[in-house]
């Protein structure tokens, strides 16, 4: 039996030497419990247990923090300036690295030859995404770039450039898209959204702020031209200094073409529909207004 | 002279070389036992490795850098059988790092989440009486109080006291408490102390006889057998009935505590697939996104 | 016979994570009581069959009779729940709600084009116009310069010129009275006032010969002679 072709280590052959483990011999780690110090006890009592003479040093009652004896503190002193205006209502987005992603597809929690969502990635525990806690999806950033080399079709909700070429050097193809947060809950999570028995809500079109950002082809926005997409996937080919490869095989190439609608939250169901996961079933509205509302 | 001193030196050299290679240093106080409190020396089995009995249970989907760790497998038909074959172990199960400290950390554990203190006494607002002030604060010449019942006083309340049922209630992260199921078995299967067995067939129901088995298969005092706990035959449920020092427990309830208290632990076949398989679904499970209630179709 | 059937429960209940709950305990008449630590809570979950509140009966309470719920039933049971899947979507007074809420406060992608074109325009004419403010101030900025310049070199030429000035009267003073003397003292006052009744003088007189001068140049012969 080698030690070494197990995950046991030298502990095994150790313990295979001492005397028996029982509830005897059990402690925790040396120095991993400190004694809580008890000041002032016998010999030692009556006296200012190490706390000096008096006062607010020996009684405990510090002044709150800042407070310079009564005169105006500096942290008053000072006009304000909102440089963390709005911080609890700014959005979130956090990162996601290729490294990461790299290693999700590595250890098959994401499968690579299916279109990648927020869905795929939150399934494989990816990322987490709190949508009541301001997260709008996650950020693609390039760490790790020179080591990924999976070919993707992937969708986040923002991506630094270098990622962008990072994935599409592999041959793969990117796109930044917009969930308002209510859209984004039932992303991340479907099979509690479709236990309500409601129907999948259309996805909302991003506010002004964040508009220019998805219809700029330079992010891969899911509102941009896409004869603008391709002149920028080349043009970044160009500047990163690689050749866009040429994607020939069918299959590929239609998991690679598969895009959501602006207002498709998942890919194949369409706003409007109920997704029966007791029965199985996927059921579609008939009514003239419903789908003219839906399709809108 | 100088012979004499040189001797001394050698003597003492050679008395602390042989103390360190000895190792009594280097053990920790704990595992420390003097020489007069270790029983009879306990004749360790020789290990499966290079027998040329069939191996009878092979473990399937271990990673390809692991070996399966091996063991007899014995039958409990007769007390003087020969081992039937080998039985292959899950080296993620039976072969872990032993730390002594989550072993420690699980057993307080164990004793601890179910305490409940009900340990109370009265403070002085509790003890009947004392809502007058005995004498008057001046004038008298004795020392000022204000209630018969100040723990001054003898028959008083208690100061401090301890307050009503307590909980110490808590729970270990569950991949700690299996962690260390993990590492008692570990433990048992390292110092010889797990032994394998087929079924829990036996001949008769009569203890005595599991006595005798027991001692001569130098199964140590005490034994805890352990099968899957759908149903217990008739005859071991006989057998260890009246006997203090044999124990069975299905599988479910297979715990540290109980592991550590016995001397040796007898697995079925059946609970050792049971218990591998439920142990090694914590090392590939994922977290839950949202409720249990609601379907899973990702879980491992 | 126990035993089973409280690890069956266990196994049910709580899986693997509640295992070491259970202490046997080996008791006579060749039963094993399995004695768990605590009480478990029964199961909330009614599995077995489909709890279809009743929509008629006054017991149900309010909120099991909404849509929202039956909608949930719906997803659990499917179509065993008997609820009418057209219930599934919103009424027509439901969707008139819901696309006035969209218009009010989702506008179409066009109108916040406009809006953000809109705005740039606006951000971009405020920052021209200030430019253009900063051009011509910059060309304003060396006539300006120069005269600041020149300002200051006259202060400072004045102050020489006083400072000269008191110099020559305290020289002077010291002159007349024979030792250095206080300028605020009122004999220095005195003197000030004479030295510039003499300053007036001459002055007045200079300025008469001055045009006496200019009168016996030009044509002022005559006047001279009568004079």
């Amino acid at each position: 039996m080698s030690a070494s072709r197990t995950t046991g280590g030298k502990s095994i052959d150790i313990v295979r030497n001492l005397p028996r483990i029982t509830l005897a011999n059990l402690r925790p780690n040396p120095g991993a419990r400190i004694n809580e110090k008890r000041r002032g006890r016998g010999q030692h009592g009556g006296n200012k247990s190490g706390r000096g003479h008096k006062g607010e040093r020996q009684r405990g009652n510090r002044p709150r923090l800042g407070f310079e004896g009564g005169q105006t503190p500096f942290y008053l002193l000072i006009p304000k300036y909102g440089y963390n205006e709005g911080h609890s209502r700014r959005k979130q987005y956090p990162p996601l690295t290729l490294r990461r992603l790299q290693y999700l597809i590595d250890l098959g929690r994401v499968d690579p030859s299916q279109p990648i969502d927020l869905t795929q990635l939150v399934n494989g525990r990816g990322v987490t995404i709190q949508p009541l806690k301001r997260d709008y999806g996650v950020h693609l950033v390039e760490e790790g770039a020179e080591i990924f080399s999976a070919k993707v079709n992937l969708e986040v909700q923002c991506a630094s450039e270098a990622a962008i070429a990072a994935v599409e050097r592999n041959g793969g193809v990117i796109s930044t898209s917009y969930y308002d947060p209510r859209s984004l809950e039932i992303l991340v999570k479907p099979v509690p959204f479709f236990m309500t028995g409601q129907p999948i809500p259309k996805r909302m079109l991003p506010g002004e702020d964040l508009l220019p950002y998805y219809i700029d082809a330079n992010n891969r926005g899911y509102l941009a031209d896409p004869e603008q997409i391709q002149a920028a996937r080349l043009a970044l080919a160009k500047k990163y200094g690689y050749t866009l490869p040429d994607v020939s095989p069918e299959t590929v190439c239609k998991m690679l073409a598969e895009r959501k609608d602006p207002r498709q939250i998942f890919f194949g169901l369409s706003p409007g529909w109920v997704v029966n996961l007791t029965e199985k079933k996927i059921l579609k509205p008939t009514d003239k207004d419903v789908l003219m509302y839906y399709s809108s | 002279m100088f012979r004499v001193t040189f001797t001394l030196c050698v003597r003492g050299i050679s008395t602390r070389l042989i103390s360190s290679v000895s190792g009594e240093s280097t053990l920790p106080s704990n595992l420390r036992l003097p020489a007069n409190l270790i029983g009879a020396p306990r004749q360790k089995a020789i290990l499966p490795s290079g027998s040329d009995l069939p191996v009878l249970r092979r473990c399937d989907d271990i990673p390809s850098h692991l070996a399966p760790v091996q063991t007899w497998l014995h039958s409990l038909g007769s007390y003087d059988s020969e081992p039937l074959g080998v039985v292959d172990l899950h080296p993620d199960v039976f072969s872990v790092p032993v730390r002594l400290d989550i072993l420690h950390a699980v057993e307080v554990w164990q004793r601890n989440f179910k305490r409940i203190s009900y340990a109370s006494v009265k403070s002085r607002a509790e003890v009947r009486g004392g809502g007058r002030k005995p004498w008057k604060q001046k004038g008298s010449g004795r020392a000022r109080h204000g209630s018969i019942r100040s723990p001054l006083w003898r028959g008083g309340g208690v100061a401090h006291g301890p307050r009503g049922p307590n909980s110490y209630y808590y729970m270990l992260p569950m991949k700690v408490r299996v962690q260390g199921l993990k590492i008692a078995l570990t433990a048992k299967l390292a110092q010889d102390y797990l032994h394998v067995i087929d079924t829990l067939e036996i001949p008769t129901p009569d203890p005595h006889y599991l006595e005798e088995l027991v001692k001569h298969r130098q199964w140590g005092d005490s034994v805890l057998i352990v099968d899957v706990g759908e149903d217990f035959s008739h005859n071991i449920l006989q057998a260890t009935a009246n006997l203090k020092t044999v124990n069975i427990i299905p599988a479910i309830g297979l715990n540290v505590h109980s592991m550590l208290k016995h001397e040796s632990l007898v697995l079925t076949l059946e609970a050792v697939k049971f218990l591998e398989k439920k142990l090694l679904w914590h090392d590939s499970r994922f977290t839950p996104l949202y409720p249990f209630k609601l379907p899973y179709s990702d879980m491992p | 016979m126990a035993a089973s059937l409280l690890s069956r429960r266990g196994i049910t209940l709580l899986g693997i994570s509640s295992i070491k709950s259970f202490i046997p305990v080996v008791s006579g008449n060749n039963v094993i009581q399995l004695v768990a630590g605590y009480n478990p809570k029964p199961l909330r979950l009614n599995l077995k069959e489909a709890y279809i509140p009743d929509r008629n009966s006054e017991k149900t309470p309010e909120w099991q009779k909404t849509d929202k719920y039956e909608r949930k039933l719906f997803a659990r049971y499917g179509s065993a729940s008997g609820v009418d899947p057209g219930k599934l979507w919103p009424t027509a007074a439901q969707l008139d709600e819901l696309i006035q809420e969209e218009k009010q406060w989702h506008p179409p992608l066009e109108e916040m084009l406009k809006n953000i074109a809109a705005k740039e325009k606006e951000k971009a004419d405020k920052r021209l116009a200030r430019e253009k403010l900063i051009a011509e101030n910059m060309a304003k900025m060396p006539k300006m310069i120069a005269d600041w310049r020149k300002e200051k070199q006259e202060a400072k030429r004045k102050l020489k010129e006083d400072k000269a000035k008191k110099e020559r009267l305290l020289a002077e003073a010291r002159e007349r009275f024979g030792y250095a003397i206080d300028p605020r003292s009122s004999k220095f006052q005195e003197m000030l006032a004479e030295i510039e009744k003499e300053e007036k003088k001459k002055r007045k007189l200079l300025k008469r010969r001055k045009r006496e001068e200019e009168q016996g140049i030009t044509p002022s012969a005559p006047a001279a002679e009568a004079s």
